[in-house]
């Protein structure tokens, strides 16, 4: 009796967490869409601003530059600061990411929201243009590392959704493969044969999306300390390989489907 | 003033119809009689020929896909099993949107651009 209250408890919690878990990705991307379009219309009152100051250089227009700046200045990080929740939140619900690479991900994303958490005290302490231009330049001079951040993220976020797929296609060769040392001598040696060519064409799918991953995995690695150019070149070009890594994935997928198709017929 | 405007009772009388009518139309409709009747002639000595429709004699069609036996190993479950598994992995593949435009880094104006 207690065996079945427990599982019953189990089965509740499992329905109460599961969606919980998706519901906060989408809380944190309605969050950050919100802080956009906030920084945007603080962004376009601040460029308003500052061409009225450099038009005029008055007293006015150089108070109201002051305040539109500030506010723009702290409206950008509260939106980098909700971007990177978001990212938080999806590496949370992505099972393919094993826990180091986890944490490592994790602990990027907490050391680039304390870099903003400081840099807000900052900007509220802003007096003056200068003051502005100065605390301006603290985020601009950090901002390769907390954007090399941002992208190792979304990388590893993609090869955890892969690695969860190739898990899969493992199983399925593996399976495969069984069933057919299991049934050695039901087909002719001619189709023997070529089924076994077949499995040698799939693991060979196999190590070729295997090389993918690994070439990803360790330019991912190395994008720190490079300029946001080359970062969004890189990212491109690993964003690339990881549509190439799943591709191999459909391509051997597709091939275990004609072994099968093979082994369901004596021809 | 040759003729008087009044109408005699002599002109009211009736008169006997026209003899030489009625016989126009018998004389018509025995031409068109007749003509019938030799059309009718002609067509019974020489019928036409219409065009024979050559008759197909029904004959057994090749399926399109050919009858192939199946191995034992198709009735196995661990094959059955796999054959499911394979459809649903497919699938899941085939859905897996590694593009989420969600993640896509935020654009940003980054320096201030004050001339000084």
């Amino acid at each position: 009796m207690k065996t079945s209250y427990f599982l019953l408890g189990l089965l509740l919690s499992l329905l109460v967490f599961v969606p919980t878990a998706k519901a906060d990705s989408e809380r944190a991307y309605r969050d950050y869409l919100y802080q956009f379009d906030l920084y945007r219309q603080k962004n376009s009152e601040f460029t308003v601003a500052k061409n009225e100051y450099q038009k005029f250089k008055s007293l006015t227009s150089q108070t109201t530059a002051l305040e539109k700046t500030i506010a723009m200045l702290s409206q950008r990080d509260q939106l980098l600061r909700a971007y990177l929740l978001l990212l938080n939140e999806k590496l949370n619900e992505d099972r393919g990411v094993n826990e180091s690479e986890k944490t490592t991900y994790q602990t990027l994303i907490k050391n680039e929201i304390g870099f903003l958490d400081t840099h807000s005290i900052v900007v509220n302490s802003i007096g003056s243009l200068e003051d502005a231009t100065e605390a301006s330049r603290e985020l601009e001079s950090h901002y390769v590392v907390l954007g090399a951040s941002m992208r190792q993220t979304i990388i590893g976020i993609s090869l955890g959704q892969l690695f969860i797929l190739s898990r899969q296609f493992d199983t399925l060769l593996a399976d495969s493969k069984a069933l057919l040392s299991a049934n050695k001598g039901i087909f002719t040696p001619q189709k023997q044969a070529t089924v076994d060519r077949w499995i040698l064409q799939i693991q060979n799918i196999r190590s070729l999306y295997q090389q993918k991953i690994d070439t990803i995995t360790s330019q991912n690695s190395r994008m720190k300390g490079t300029s946001i150019d080359s970062q969004d070149e890189l990212f491109r070009t690993m964003k690339k390989d990881l549509a190439q890594a799943r591709q191999y994935l459909v391509e051997g997928t597709a091939f275990i489907g004609e072994l099968t198709t093979a082994l369901r017929f004596n021809d | 003033m040759d003729e008087p405007l009044v109408t005699t009772l002599s002109d009211l009388e009736a008169k006997p119809p026209n003899p030489r009518v009625p016989r126009i139309w018998l004389v018509g409709a025995g031409v068109a009689t007749t003509g019938i009747l030799f059309l009718i002639l002609v067509r019974g000595l020489w019928p036409t020929q219409t065009p024979e429709v050559p008759i197909i004699a029904p004959s057994a069609t090749p399926s399109p896909t050919p009858i192939r036996e199946l191995s034992p190993v198709a009735t196995q479950s661990a094959f059955i099993s796999l054959e499911t598994r394979l459809a649903s992995v497919s699938a899941a593949i085939t859905a897996t949107n590694l593009d989420d435009p969600s993640l896509s880094p935020p654009v940003i104006d980054l320096p201030l651009g004050f001339v000084q």
